[in-house]
């Protein structure tokens, strides 16, 4: 059966660049999607005009949708093959995950639940579909489409967020690997990427069963364990080539060829990308670093994405989307989070609710952005943008003959007395 | 045979005369240190050229340059047996040379098409007649012009340090290891590479030598657990989740939990906190840093108390009190590092370095210092008054506040024009 991903050229603020290059756990989106596609025994098509359409049953798939491995498998096993079908699922923790912003359809099913249908299509004759340019093709079979609920599973994990003038977030957090999703916006790449490394991760086990019971057993092996993290820290995916510093803790995640670790670093549930850097003391939690990163000494980045060939050297960096060949200096900082009600993100112009107040920023691609820049939560920092410090606020130039013993304080870029800085201001 | 070195003029802003620059390791008191090494070497210091003893055979060298024995030993092997006019050490120019002699003022000579450097390093032969009475920069200068080349080849190894990605691809710094270096002290971050250059094969020489280095009583080689490959010295307390690799730990110091050390040297009475990580540094003697410090390819003189989130390829003097909230930057942002020195922009061809503060130094709050400055000694940076919050006024629970010249004001009252729910 062909599976035809349809290209209609959709686009994402601010990369500005091909939805399908998105990153997603340790490749991009296209790639995932290719690779599930063959998996599944079936034939990628990637469609530009309606001529490829061949004849018999296919699967149409449209741009900026991503669909996980086990949902699309579900979804071909359930539907009735005589009709067309519009992949569907109920509303759970995990499709409510990044729902807000989303151009998704939700309507109420039969039995009364809300159903949220994505843009990912079963057809029992595909030949139907030439003549259809290609951008009305999704409209087309949106129209005669029935819509076909898919049953997932899912477990949660309840997460404490921080309190804010006192009131207590909470926050669900799914671990499955059924998942769909529009990428319309960068919060949807940052969400799905929180989601990978459930997705990721079940796959795996269910692709490797003999060696994840290997896995198992060499974790029990070590003794009867205390705890889950007991189990999860024996539970990596480490390429051989990765160099890890024996005192670094790993616990549940993924690292790549040629990836070095430093010493006390703290890494869990991540995809560490190949021959990223992490220096010693560095955290890392639940994140997706791509290839080639650096993440400097003593930084903790959390629930953050990084595109490839990055260097982040924050201090702190949290749920943000760091762009291609992206410098993110020392000093620089993203708030992340709002104080009243939730953060607000830029649409088509419109600045709509992220669904949640805790969200940090997006840096485009080749971005440098130097220290002491603050940026509000869920601004959105466009490609190739070079920010430095104000002259005004460093010390770059020092005078001769400084006196010595006084108190000095920084002055439009130069060191002044500060009686004399006192003296102004009378 | 005696080796002299004279006292020059030379001023290494902002620490002072050459033989005032925090360099333990390097300066010629470590020679004396080592003179037993170095068989029948006996170094002198002295003032003026009166004080030489021309009757036997003598180097001849100014105190701002840093030469190690094992450069000594060959530059001496390779003058036996040479005719009577004065020898000057000249070294083939490589990627050793390359990544410390950046603006050093050095004499350059072609030999069979190659290039080399020329140290200010003299052999005079026995009974080579030099004029007593003159001045040391004019004796320096007939040396220069009357002396042959001996060309004197460095042995070294390189090793790649990965540092933050320059113009979006990994950026390793060619990091040379080797223990024979010899260089001028011009600018600052001349000893400071140097300083980091021999900081490897230091802890090699202190676990070589069979007498004690002075700043050690009693030293003990450890590879066990979370001490590696390291040479640990007397009463001194490290916590059991310290990690130190390929250092050296001198006298008394005490050394926190989780903090990391590699390739450095900790001198005696130092005291590290908890969290630190201390990669390529040098830390002087009694120095105390407090906790979550990150120290990366930097000096600091003794008695300083430091306590810096980030403090790379940066000098500090004696006695400088550093808080945290000071921020030395010291990244390139796409181009190399520019330095100002007596008037003049100089390029360091660098892409990663700090800056300097001279001796007594206190840098308060949110002193935020560009790469490539220098601050004199004895200065005193505080915080700006407007920025800090000095007063606080009656506030009121419903409103929102902001934080403006020195005091807390209400958000409308000022900024106007912007929406304060944007911002809360």
């Amino acid at each position: 059966m062909n599976v035809y991903i349809l290209k209609t050229g959709v686009r994402i603020e601010p990369f500005n660049e091909d939805v399908h290059l998105s990153v997603f756990g340790n490749g991009s989106v296209l790639k995932y999607l290719v690779d599930t596609i063959e998996s599944l025994g079936h034939k990628p098509v990637i469609t530009e005009s309606d001529r490829e359409f061949e004849s018999g049953a296919g699967v149409i798939i449209c741009e900026r949708v991503f669909v996980s491995k086990k949902l699309l498998r579900d979804f071909l096993k359930s539907i009735d093959k005589n009709k067309i079908n519009m992949l569907g699922v109920y509303r759970s923790v995990t499709s409510a995950y990044n729902l807000p912003i989303m151009d998704v359809e939700i309507s109420r099913v039969e039995d009364g639940k809300e159903g949220i249908f994505y843009s990912c299509f079963y057809h029992p004759d595909c030949s139907k579909l030439k003549g259809i340019k290609i951008e009305e093709v999704e409209s087309v079979l949106k129209n005669q489409a029935t819509r076909h609920i898919t049953n997932t599973r899912e477990i949660t994990m309840d997460m404490r967020l921080p309190s804010i003038r006192g009131r207590q977030y909470f926050m669900s957090f799914p671990i499955t690997s059924s998942v769909a999703g529009h990428l319309t916006h960068w919060v949807h790449i940052l969400r799905l990427n929180h989601l990978a490394f459930g997705i990721k991760w079940l796959e795996y086990i269910y692709t490797h069963i003999p060696a994840t019971a290997s896995m198992v057993l060499k974790a029990l092996k070590g003794g009867i364990p205390s705890s889950h993290h007991d189990i999860l820290k024996r539970m990596n995916i480490i390429d051989k080539e990765a160099k890890i510093h024996p005192s670094a803790y790993v616990e549940a995640s993924f690292i790549g060829r040629g990836a070095r670790i430093g010493a006390n670093a703290l890494i869990r549930n991540s995809f560490i990308g190949e021959n990223v850097e992490i220096g010693d003391g560095a955290t890392v939690l639940n994140c997706t670093i791509s290839d080639n990163s650096y993440i400097s000494d003593a930084t903790a980045i959390i629930f953050s994405t990084v595109y490839p060939d990055s260097s982040v050297s924050n201090v702190k960096i949290q749920m943000s989307l760091i762009g291609r060949n992206t410098f993110i200096h020392q000093w620089c900082s993203f708030l992340d989070a709002r104080f009243v009600g939730d953060v607000m993100v830029t649409h088509n112009g419109n600045t709509v609710s992220s669904g949640s107040p805790f969200l940090g920023s997006c840096i485009g691609h080749n971005c440098t952005m130097a220290g002491k820049v603050l940026i509000m939560p869920g601004r959105t920092i466009p490609n190739n943008i070079t920010m430095v410090m104000r002259p005004d606020e460093t010390i770059s130039y020092i005078p001769d003959n400084l006196p010595q013993n006084v108190p000095l304080v920084r002055d439009n870029g130069t060191l002044v007395p500060l009686s004399r800085l006192k003296g102004d201001k009378k | 045979m005696k080796a002299y070195i004279i006292k020059s003029q030379r001023v290494i802003y902002p620490f002072g005369s050459a033989d005032r620059v925090y360099s333990p390791m390097l300066n010629y008191s470590n020679l004396l240190k080592e003179e037993l090494a170095l068989e029948k070497l006996e170094v002198r210091f002295i003032k003026s050229l009166v004080e030489t003893d021309t009757t036997d055979e003598y180097l001849l060298m100014p105190d701002y340059v840093f030469i190690t024995t094992g450069l000594i030993k060959k530059f001496l092997f390779l003058c036996k047996n040479t005719p009577d006019i004065p020898l000057r050490l000249t070294v083939p120019e490589s990627r050793l040379t390359g990544y410390y002699t950046t603006l050093m003022d050095l004499d350059r000579i072609e030999l069979n098409g190659e290039r080399n450097l020329q140290f200010d390093v003299f052999y005079l032969p026995a009974g080579y007649r030099i004029d007593k009475e003159c001045s040391f920069d004019k004796m320096i200068m007939t040396l220069r012009e009357n002396s042959s080349p001996v060309r004197v080849v460095q042995s070294f190894g390189i090793r790649l340090n990965r540092l933050s990605n320059v113009n979006g691809k990994p950026y390793f710094e060619e990091f040379p290891l080797t223990d024979e270096i010899v260089g001028h002290q011009r600018i600052w971050f001349h000893s400071l590479l140097m300083n980091i250059l021999y900081l490897g094969t230091y802890r090699n020489r202190v676990q070589d030598c069979q007498y004690s280095f002075g700043f050690m009583h009693r030293k003990k080689f450890v590879d066990t657990g979370m001490v590696r490959n390291s040479i640990i010295g007397s009463n001194v307390w490290i916590h059991p989740t310290a990690i130190i690799e390929d250092s050296v730990i001198a006298d008394n110091v005490r050394i926190g939990a989780s903090t990391v050390i590699k390739n450095s040297v900790i001198m005696r009475d130092a005291n590290i906190g908890d969290h630190n990580i201390i990669k390529y540094s040098l830390i002087g003697e009694n120095v105390n840093s407090l906790s979550n410090s990150v120290f990366e390819y930097s000096v600091i003189a003794p008695d300083s108390t430091i306590s810096n989130l980030s403090f790379c390829y940066s000098m500090l003097g004696r006695g400088v009190f550093l808080t945290t909230a000071v921020i030395f930057l010291y990244e390139g942002i796409n181009e190399t590092i520019k330095l100002n020195y007596n008037g003049e922009n100089l390029d360091t061809g660098r892409y990663f370095l700090g800056s300097a503060a001279g001796d007594g130094c206190v840098l308060g709050t949110r002193a935020i210092i560009n790469p490539g400055m220098v601050i004199p000694a004895q200065t005193i940076i505080v915080l700006r008054p407007e920025e800090g919050v000095m007063k606080i006024p009656q506030l009121n629970e419903t409103d929102y506040y902001i934080w403006d010249a020195a005091t807390i004001k209400r958000f409308e009252d000022v900024f106007k024009e912007f929406d304060k729910t944007d911002y809360i």
